[in-house]
Formats: C-alpha cells, sequence, structure tokens
C-alpha cells in the first residue's frame, strides 16, 4: 500500500511546477492588470467608471472553464496561436483581475480620508502619492482578502486540465487511468493541493502579522 | 468686511505685526466663499496676513473655520473668491496660472487635527518623505533636516519608530516637524490639540509657541482661547462662515465689540 502511494506521489509531483506556475503567473498578472482596471473603477467619469464595472461582471460572472474554452478554442487557434499554458494564464489571470480589482477598491476605501489629504498638502504628485503613502497601505489591507482568492485561484488552476496543461488534476487522471487505482490517486492529488494550500495560508500570515507588528494599529 | 485698525500691541508684551498696508501681505483672500451643494459653509471671507503674523481663528463649531483653512490650501477649492498666497493667485472658476496649486503646496504647511502621519513609515521616513520627493533633496540631506526639526520638538529619540509607537502629543509634533521640514512660507494648523488631552496638547502648545517666536507665519484654528490671547498677534471670530470680529487679539479677546463674540468669547473663557 505504502509503495503504492509513494509510486502515485512520485508521478503526480512531478506536475506540481506546474500547478504553481499557472497559480503564480496568473496571479502575478492578474495583480497588475487589477491596478488599471481598479483606477478606472474609481474613476471620476461615469463612462469610465461604468466600463470598467461592466467588464469586471463579466469576467466574474462567467465559469472560469467557459473562459479558458473561449481563450484556447476560440481566441487562440484563430489569428494568434496561444497554447495551452498561456490561455490558462490569460483566463486566469484575467478572473483574477476582476475580483483583486474590486479587492483593491474596498481597501481604497479603508484608507483614511487625512492620508489622502496628508499625502496632498505635501506637495507630492499623483504618483508619488500612490507609491509611497497610499499603495502600501491599500496592500496592507488587501493582502488577507487577495491570499483567500489566491487559494481559490490554485484550485481553479484544475480547469487547465481541460485543455491540457500537463498540472496535478490532469496528471491526476492520466495516472488514475493507467493504475486504475482512483481512490488512492484523487487522494493524493487532493492531500497535494491541501499541502500547498495550507502552506500559502502560512506564508500570508506570516507576512500580515509581520506588517501589522509594524505598524499595528 | 471691513477692516480693523491694529492698536498698541507693544504695551502689552505681544510682538507687533507689521502694519497693514506698509508691506504686500504674504497672504490675501478676496470674497472667497465655499458651498457643498445648497449649503453654504463660508459666505465671503475677506483677509490678509503679513509674513510673521501669528493668526488665530475661534469661533464655535460649525463656523466654517476648518473650512477657510482647507479652501487656502485647496483641499476644497472655494466656490467664489480668490486667494493669492506668496504673490500667487488662485480664483475660483478661473483656470489656475502654471504650477499655480504647486506653488501653493510648496509655501504652505498643513498640521491636522488628527495628525495624519504615515502608519507604514518610520518618524524619520515621514518628515523626510516629502524632502525627498518635493523638494528633491538627497536622502542624506533630508534625513540630516529632519533629525534637526525632531531634536528641536524633542522627539530625535523617536527617529526610528513607528507612529503607532507614539502618543498623540508625540505624533502631532512630528506632525508639524513634518511640515516644517519642507520650508513653507505659512504655517496652518487646524485644531491641532482638539484630539488631544489637554496635559499632552500642552507641550504641542510649547511646540506653535517657539514657531511663533522665531518669527513663522501661523494661521491656527483653536478652541484654545489662551493661545488665541496670548500668542497670536490677532485674532478673527468665526461664525456661519463669516468673520464676525477681528483685530489685535488682546482688543479681541477682551474687549469684543460684536454681542455674539462677546456670548461665545463669555461662554468658553477660561479654557
Amino acid at each position: 500500500m505504502f509503495d503504492l502511494i509513494k509510486s502515485i506521489a512520485e508521478a503526480l509531483v512531478q506536475a506540481i511546477p506546474w500547478t504553481i506556475a499557472l497559480t503564480v503567473s496568473s496571479f502575478v498578472v492578474g495583480a497588475i492588470v487589477a491596478i488599471p482596471l481598479c483606477a478606472m473603477r474609481v474613476a471620476h467619469s461615469a463612462v469610465v467608471s461604468r466600463v470598467a464595472l461592466a467588464v469586471i461582471l463579466i469576467l466574474r460572472s462567467i465559469p472560469p472553464i467557459v473562459w479558458l474554452f473561449i481563450i484556447f478554442f476560440g481566441i487562440g487557434t484563430g489569428a494568434i496561436h496561444l497554447n495551452p499554458f498561456m490561455s490558462a494564464v490569460i483566463g486566469l489571470a484575467l478572473i483574477t483581475a476582476s475580483n483583486l480589482a474590486e479587492i483593491y477598491r474596498g481597501s481604497l476605501k479603508a484608507v483614511p480620508a487625512g492620508q489622502f489629504e496628508a499625502a496632498r498638502v505635501l506637495g507630492l504628485n499623483r504618483w508619488r502619492q500612490y507609491v509611497d503613502v497610499l499603495g502600501p497601505q491599500i496592500f496592507r489591507v488587501a493582502l488577507p482578502s487577495s491570499a483567500s482568492f489566491a487559494i481559490g485561484l490554485l484550485k481553479d488552476t484544475a480547469v487547465a486540465s481541460t485543455i491540457g496543461v500537463p498540472e496535478l488534476a490532469s496528471a491526476a487522471y492520466h495516472v488514475s487511468q493507467s493504475t486504475y487505482k482512483g481512490i488512492e490517486v484523487y487522494a493524493t492529488a487532493g492531500v497535494m493541493y491541501f499541502v500547498i494550500s495550507v502552506l500559502m495560508a502560512w506564508g500570508t500570515r506570516a507576512l500580515d502579522t509581520h506588517l501589522r507588528v509594524r505598524i499595528a494599529r | 468686511m471691513q477692516s480693523t485698525t491694529m492698536t498698541d500691541l507693544s504695551a502689552v508684551g505681544i510682538k507687533t505685526p507689521a502694519q497693514q498696508g506698509m508691506q504686500t501681505p504674504l497672504m490675501q483672500l478676496k470674497g472667497v466663499k465655499k458651498s457643498f451643494g445648497i449649503h453654504q459653509v463660508l459666505g465671503g471671507v475677506n483677509l490678509q496676513m503679513n509674513a510673521g503674523e501669528v493668526l488665530a481663528i475661534i469661533g464655535p463649531s460649525g463656523s466654517g473655520k476648518s473650512t477657510l483653512l482647507r479652501c487656502i490650501n485647496q483641499l476644497e477649492p472655494p466656490t467664489e473668491g480668490s486667494v493669492m498666497v506668496d504673490g500667487v493667485t488662485l480664483t475660483a472658476g478661473s483656470p489656475a496660472p502654471k504650477n499655480g496649486l504647486a506653488h501653493f503646496r510648496r509655501a504652505l504647511g498643513m498640521v491636522f487635527q488628527s495628525f495624519n502621519l504615515f502608519p507604514h513609515l518610520t518618524v524619520l521616513q515621514n518628515v523626510s518623505l516629502a524632502q525627498q520627493r518635493v523638494l528633491g533633496r538627497s536622502k542624506a540631506e533630508a534625513n540630516a533636516r529632519s533629525m534637526q526639526l525632531l531634536t528641536r520638538v524633542g522627539l530625535a529619540n523617536k527617529a526610528d519608530q513607528y507612529p503607532s509607537r507614539c502618543s498623540g502629543g508625540q505624533q502631532q509634533r512630528i506632525a508639524i516637524s513634518r511640515a516644517l521640514a519642507l520650508d513653507p512660507q505659512i504655517m496652518l494648523f487646524d485644531e491641532p490639540t482638539s484630539a488631544l488631552d489637554p496635559e499632552v496638547g500642552l507641550e504641542v502648545l510649547a511646540v506653535m509657541r517657539e514657531l511663533a517666536d522665531d518669527g513663522m507665519t501661523m494661521m491656527v484654528v483653536t478652541h484654545e482661547m489662551r493661545f488665541a490671547e496670548n500668542v497670536s498677534d490677532r485674532v478673527i471670530v468665526m461664525a456661519d462662515g463669516m468673520i464676525l470680529e477681528e483685530g489685535a487679539s488682546a482688543t479681541v479677546m477682551r474687549n469684543p465689540t460684536n454681542q455674539r463674540v462677546q456670548q461665545f468669547l463669555s461662554a468658553v473663557r477660561d479654557r
């Protein structure tokens, strides 16, 4: 029994870098794209704000698997060629961006108005206000919610198996097909997702505590 | 708005501000009005300040004192009227002269009731940040200037702490240092001691008094009647967005002519 689990684990572990690469790439790209999206969402112009709201709603209300099919089978086979990994990253990053834009927006509102005013009267230009004063505070408020989303995203990367990215869920499928050991294989894959999730939660909690100890307010 | 003539202040031991009209004012407000929707907060304020003057603005809550300060530094742009600071005029409804707002930001230092220090930066970084980003000072230059100011307000030992580790009085003194570090021509104080316990407020008032003695031009919205009477050269009493009385601090505080001002002052006399 132990040998069986060990060989299954050895087969599955090779897919973990794909899962992590998918999660990290999608999250990083999404976290960056979310910044202009959030900026548009809070823009004074009603038109710009509504366009951003519409984009966010569309991105969020369609399931990840449908987005991946639209991008891979739709766009990816047309004018531009996209491999499965790129398609998955684009799809998951867009979904991440729409969710993080809303998390950023909430965090922006949580920063006291006095911080904006102090930054303005000191003469900092708009870019500097955000980079030096507001951004770091928004980051701290957004961290726990963003981390929760990232853990959800880790699990959502399993849908990339449907378009052929050899990540953990995909590897589990292939191993179970070749060994006829369904429960053992999927339980092992489940444990692996669990371990990665727990490590992510610990990591962000440690970071959060570290930042809180410093500012403590 | 009629201008009030200056009485002889040297007789009561207060330094005399330069006589109005003798020099170009450092700051001048003409017909400044501010409305939020249909609610008018400032009903047309005319006012001027000369270099080196210390002006206290007192009056009941909701009289528009803080809004007046915020209109001067354009945190709340006036709905009507003009504000001139150090030769540059911003007029409501007209395009601002090039770099006009930047000029205002450079010339005006602001201290808030709630301090508004940046919680993610150390005390030293709080004071140095805008020196580097706005004035283009090197990190070493900025830090040297910051330490000089922090030493002056007695907080050099807090330089590497975060603001959350400092008391309210300490935070306000840091906020004053942060504003002074940019070498403003005029310091605006918006109820700097209102969020503090009375005895903690005293340490902040002591710093402000020292600043005044050093010749800093200051405009102070305050509920501290003793500060208004003893430190400021001139006092303005506001109510309902208008200036009710204006004049040398001793005169206004001891012998106000306006009946409403008399009532207000007798109610708060011993603060």
